[in-house]
């Protein structure tokens, strides 16, 4: 009923540019009930135009500068990431091959004693206990 | 928007003639219009610089963690890699 009424007993007025381009930005269509909104929310607004200008414009200031750390610390995560994947597919592959290697060893006798006691524990290690390496 | 449009200074309004008579004028209408679109887009801002703020903090948080990983993996990997030659001078030996 409202929306209807809003339609139908309106007057136009004329608006500059700048207040087109802000509610494009902030994607608002200026329709009667937003417009009724948006004047509501003027007046409720606890700073006059020329202290909110200032704040968007510190704002503004402090986004930049976050989005500039955020940016440095998300290059040294990529560069820390990329040695961390590196280190441990690295180490998956060198304990993949040292698996199959314990696995030809499974077939094989020890001559000493040290000997047999190292090949028990790669054995152990690579085959047995691989899982939790 | 034509190009036309774009160039024009100024651009029509409905306004609910009720708010009309309530406010009284157009300059304070229009003025009452922007205070309003400032007051979203420092709202906006305000969230999008806290978000920015919260990204960054998550983002150190799991990067202080990499250093200590990379060690852990650097060992186990030199722990391999010594394990290997072990086995190959094993597997040598039988042939």
């Amino acid at each position: 009923m409202q929306r209807r009424r809003s339609s139908l007993k309106c007057r136009p007025i004329l608006i500059s540019r700048q207040i087109i381009d802000l509610a494009t930005e902030l994607n608002i269509s200026l329709d009667p009930d937003a417009v009724r909104n948006l004047v509501r929310l003027g007046i409720e607004s606890l700073k006059q135009e020329t202290e909110l200008e200032h704040t968007l414009t510190k704002l503004e200031e402090e986004k930049t500068r976050l989005a500039s750390i955020f940016r440095r610390v998300a290059s040294q995560s990529l560069q820390l990431e990329s040695n961390y994947v590196g280190t441990r597919s690295r180490f998956g592959r060198i304990s993949r091959d040292n698996r199959v290697l314990a696995m030809h060893l499974c077939a094989r006798s020890p001559r000493g004693k040290r000997e047999g006691q190292l090949r028990d524990e790669l054995i152990q290690k690579y085959i047995m206990n691989y899982r939790n390496a | 928007m034509n190009a036309g449009n774009e160039r024009s200074p100024t651009h029509k309004l409905k306004i609910p003639r009720d708010l009309y008579e309530e406010i009284g004028s157009q300059e304070k209408i229009i003025r009452l219009i922007k205070v309003g679109l400032l007051s979203l887009r420092a709202a906006s801002l305000e969230r999008e610089n806290a978000d920015l703020i919260k990204r960054t903090g998550d983002l150190e948080k799991y990067i202080a963690e990499l250093p200590h990983e990379i060690a852990r993996f650097q060992q186990l990997l030199e722990k391999a890699l010594k394990d290997r030659k072990t086995l190959e001078k094993l597997l040598a030996k039988k042939r």
